[in-house]
């Protein structure tokens, strides 16, 4: 490792908040691309067992 | 017409659906451990520049996002053009989902940037030549979504942002050129920046495993978009209910 | 094909001349926007004379931009654009003389107008020729590239604000090369570049722009 202990990696002589700022932020955004699309597939698969639901309920009515 | 075979296939979005399936982990494995394994090694291991310090350790997420922002752009107008010229709706499907990914892309760049500035220029936001390119590409995206968002009819929504992804992917050499010389005209003294040629390749190489992570990672999160948006548009054929049915049976 | 364009450029400025608002309120906001900007910035004149070509051109390009809003909705409403469409006329002259008629209604005002505004702003008087030509040409690609956001967005009812979000990334290359002919006029350096920069940027416009705007047009009249 270049730093001699973690402290300094934390501090990164006085760097520290802005490189793991910009390093937070962006696993936050990562993840949460990854989660909207969780939430796409999700909603799409919702629709998809409606779908199956009405064309159930058409088969049976008529 | 036999040439012709690979382009319905591609273009068939059941095809695409199975395809797509099996591609996905070796997206997915690599991106996160080049990405995780990249980041690690350039927080921790990578000696610091010895004009910046520490603070350039940001590059390591500041420019793959920049690039492949400035990639899925140019994916999307080429996805556009294969919508218009062919209707291929799978085409449109890419188009659209490139959009939301590349703006977040563009997003986490100019914040990244804005946050590397502070320690090194002493400001928040410098109007660098570079930065105000990727402004100026966060707009082209933002406008596009806010096209594609007013349009009630999707087929031509799909075809109005193709239209707009083609014009802006024209404009955005003309843009980066513009704003090259803008800032070659005004550039003041004080923050002349290091330049890349004093970059050592000790640095360049975790930066080499980012920049490839962030694009497969790009890659994976298109896929699983592109996907869930098939799903839904084809939610009503045989295929995708058969598919569906399997799948819960199976768990 | 000359002679159908003729005719569009014709009924385009008579129908436009008819209606005074559409050519006069582009020019009367033009006029309004720029007389604030001292009353926010100071009547100092040296701060003005630094900040008037970006002042005016920035303002010409939102004024341009509004007023491209309303190029194609006449002919949208009234079912004109349809019968355009279905004509076998290629599209790309018919779409050609339309932008050029709305340009001499539009830009080419703003362009004349632009001296009496730089003497409010204390514009220094070598950038005077300078300003005129460099709107001249600028406010033609101005009006290309608002047409094809106007053809994209003329079907939808709220596309004011929207058109604003689509063009105006695309209209920076023309502000930064349009407002640095007249600093450099103004400077005494070298200002022959930068116009014939947008002297190019104009011919791309002209050769490409049409093409967009034929295709934005189809898509909105189809939906």
């Amino acid at each position: 490792m270049f730093f001699a202990s973690v402290g300094e990696l934390w501090n990164m002589a006085g760097h520290g908040p802005y490189v793991w700022f910009s390093f937070g932020v962006s696993t936050l955004v990562l993840i949460g691309l990854l989660l909207e699309a969780r939430r796409r597939d999700r909603s799409a698969r919702a629709l998809v067992a409606a779908a199956a639901r009405r064309r159930r309920a058409e088969t049976h009515t008529s | 017409m036999a040439n012709w075979q690979w382009f319905h296939k591609w273009g068939s979005p059941r095809w695409f659906y199975q395809f797509s399936g099996r591609l996905l982990p070796w997206l997915a494995v690599p991106a996160l451990l080049l990405l995780i394994g990249g980041c690690i090694w350039g927080l921790a291991f990578v000696p610091a520049d010895f004009k910046q310090g520490n603070s350039f350790r940001i590059i390591y997420i500041h420019v793959p996002a920049a690039a492949v922002a400035m990639g899925g752009y140019v994916l999307m107008a080429v996805a556009a053009a294969v919508h218009l010229i062919w209707r291929m709706k799978l085409a449109a499907i890419v188009m659209l989902s490139a959009a939301p990914i590349g703006a977040a892309l563009t997003f986490l760049a100019l914040l990244t940037g804005a946050v590397w500035g502070k320690p090194t220029w002493g400001t928040w936001w410098v109007w660098d030549a570079r930065i105000t390119s990727v402004l100026i590409l966060f707009f082209l995206y933002l406008g596009l979504i806010a096209l594609y968002q007013a349009f009630e009819n999707r087929d031509a929504a799909a075809r109005a942002c193709a239209v707009l992804a083609i014009v802006g992917v024209v404009n955005i050499p003309i843009i980066y050129w513009s704003v090259e010389w803008w800032y070659s005209l005004h550039q003041p003294a004080s923050i002349k920046f290091i330049g890349e040629s004093s970059i050592h390749p000790s640095m360049l190489r975790p930066l080499m495993a980012t920049l490839t992570g962030m694009y497969l990672f790009f890659g994976w999160v298109l896929l699983l978009f592109v996907r869930a948006d098939i799903l839904e548009r084809e939610r009503n054929t045989r295929w995708v209910q058969e598919l569906l049915s399997s799948e819960r049976s199976g768990e | 094909m000359l002679g159908v364009m003729a005719a569009v450029l014709r009924r385009d400025l008579q129908s436009a001349l008819r209606r005074g608002s559409e050519w006069s309120n582009p020019l009367l906001f033009f006029v309004m926007v720029c007389s604030l900007f001292p009353l926010g910035i100071g009547p100092e004149r040296q701060q003005l004379a630094v900040l008037a070509p970006g002042i005016i051109w920035v303002v010409a390009l939102l004024a341009s931009m509004m007023a491209t809003d309303g190029l194609f909705r006449s002919d949208y409403d009234d079912a004109t654009l349809e019968q355009l469409l279905l004509s076998p006329m290629p599209l790309y002259p018919l779409v050609l003389a339309k932008t050029l008629a709305h340009w001499l209604v539009s830009g080419l005002p703003l362009s004349l107008l632009s001296p009496l505004l730089a003497t409010i702003l204390q514009l220094p008087v070598a950038g005077f020729a300078v300003l005129l030509v460099s709107l001249v040409l600028g406010t033609v690609v101005l009006s290309f590239i608002g047409a094809i956001g106007a053809a994209l967005t003329v079907g939808l009812r709220k596309g004011g604000l929207l058109l604003s979000l689509i063009v105006l990334p695309l209209y920076i290359p023309v502000l930064i090369f349009g407002s640095a002919a007249v600093k450099h006029a103004i400077d005494g350096a070298a200002y022959l570049p930068a116009l014939a920069v947008l002297a190019a940027m104009l011919l791309t416009a002209l050769a490409l722009a049409p093409l967009a705007i034929a295709g934005a047009l189809r898509i909105s009249v189809d939906q």
